[in-house]
């Protein structure tokens, strides 16, 4: 049974319910809406050359695989998260210039059970831009350098970028952009951020949230060091030495 | 606003029909290019710096040295007979392209309900029920697969398959589609819930090349 609101208590009710609708809370319309598609995508790669921080999370194409990735990173190139490649997922942190991976089955697709079960569940440190791991760190590169960002949305696949309707993505009010084969979903509210990256066929799509909250890094503990299992180099190295 | 690479670099995607066009502009921008072809790529590299490396559709592309960028416009714009095989958990497709017409086609799904909250027996009863549903869901795209692909298999140039890589390889495994897989292309293609509307579109990935652009100065990573 419903019981009616007391006298007293109803006016303050509406009142709340007023200012819910006011939209006092929420960042405030940045008017790109009614920009042009070439302004948009310009204001965007302003905003993304500035930005602080990001959470990213989707996946992205590479030659021959899928890169899953789920990472909040920052400007100083600090980052925290997972990927996922071929099928299997593994933790990832760099920090201080420093790159770490804890995945057993990666280092056992990539490296060889071998190396995989002296690892265990373990973080590795893995040196930057070889051999398992480490190259797969340094392939994100792109993604975690908003100056590499930027570069790769500032040109348009086809050369032109088209502007569509305004909708809503992952709960955010966006423009859509439009090239050859791709659509970018950009904030109308707030600074003019990248919400989502698709192709216009596939599904394949990467998103953006967070912007600018600070995503704090640490290193992790016990860590082994990748040189060490004999694997700095290679695809397939054989541990040298137990750590 | 192109799609970044991971390695560096974007991804463009360039249909057939585009392709010589593309390349002619890249090289205007870039100044004098020299190409590599093998037959899964075609790496275009300026004296600039700026790299196009692009993979070859529906591999392998049989090189000719005397051929612009080793023969592989050509091979892009060849007209051939291709079977799509799209498979998600509970949804595919199957279909039979000459060119980019849909000659021959079927669609469906089957209901594959999603994981049971853990713990106790209902979360097992869960999961041998979901076991179930899923292999009802792969026996019937097989069943179109058999139906659509194998009545052209002796005219297909080749059989393309996309979805769930697990999926896939779950209908490919029925001994029916062994022909099949012969002609499988190594690339899996990104497509969302096979619908009718997803299987019409194959053409456009399935036939387009895939370019991983690296502009002067950029940092690349194979």
């Amino acid at each position: 049974m419903v019981r009616p609101l007391r006298r007293a208590a109803a006016p303050a009710l509406v009142a709340v319910l007023l200012a819910g609708c006011g939209g006092g809370g929420g960042p405030a319309d940045n008017g790109e809406g009614s920009r042009q598609a070439t302004q948009i995508l310009k204001d965007t790669v302003a905003a993304l050359r500035g930005a602080e921080a990001v959470h990213m999370y989707g996946s992205i194409p590479s030659s021959g695989a899928t890169f899953g990735i789920d990472l909040r990173y920052n400007r100083s190139g600090n980052l925290m998260g997972t990927i996922t490649i071929g099928g299997v997922t593994a933790s990832v942190v760099v920090t201080g210039g420093h790159s770490y991976l804890k995945g057993r089955a990666l280092f056992a697709k990539y490296a060889g059970d071998q190396v995989a079960a002296v690892i265990g569940d373990r973080w590795v440190a893995v040196p930057a831009g070889a051999g398992p791991g480490g190259d797969i760190v340094e392939s994100l590169s792109t993604f975690t350098d908003f100056g590499k960002l930027a570069d790769a949305l500032s040109m348009p696949s086809g050369g032109a970028v088209t502007k569509g309707a305004s909708t809503t993505v992952d709960g955010r009010a966006v423009v859509s952009l439009r090239d050859a084969d791709s659509i970018l979903y950009v904030a109308t509210t707030g600074k003019p951020y990248p919400v989502e990256i698709k192709p216009d066929v596939g599904s394949q799509a990467l998103h953006f949230d967070g912007w600018d909250v600070a995503v704090d890094v640490s290193a992790p503990r016990d860590v082994l060091d990748f040189s060490s299992l004999g694997g700095a180099t290679g695809s397939s190295p054989t541990p040298s030495a137990s750590p | 606003m192109s799609r970044p690479a991971a390695g560096g670099g974007r991804w463009v995607r360039v249909d057939p029909e585009r392709l010589a066009a593309w390349l002619d502009g890249f090289t205007a921008r870039h100044g004098a290019v020299e190409w590599r072809a093998v037959p899964e790529r075609v790496e275009v590299s300026a004296a600039d710096g700026a790299l196009a490396a692009c993979e070859v559709p529906l591999p392998p592309l049989a090189v000719d040295p005397a051929a612009p960028w080793g023969g592989l416009v050509a091979h892009a714009l060849a007209e051939r007979t291709v079977g799509v095989l799209l498979v998600r958990l509970g949804g595919f497709a199957a279909g039979v392209f000459e060119g980019s017409r849909l000659s021959a086609s079927r669609t469906g799904s089957r209901p594959v309900h999603g994981r049971a909250a853990a713990g106790g027996w209902s979360q097992h009863r869960f999961a041998r029920r979901r076991e179930g549903q899923a292999r009802t869901a792969l026996d019937a795209a097989a069943d179109a697969a058999a139906a659509v692909l194998l009545p052209a298999a002796a005219s297909l140039d080749a059989v393309v398959a996309g979805g769930d890589r697990r999926a896939v390889d779950g209908v490919l495994a029925d001994p029916r589609l062994a022909s099949l897989r012969a002609l499988l292309a190594p690339r899996l293609l990104d497509v969302p819930d096979p619908r009718r509307r997803v299987l019409e579109d194959s053409p456009r990935l399935f036939r387009a090349v895939s370019i991983r652009v690296v502009e002067p100065g950029a940092e690349v990573e194979d």
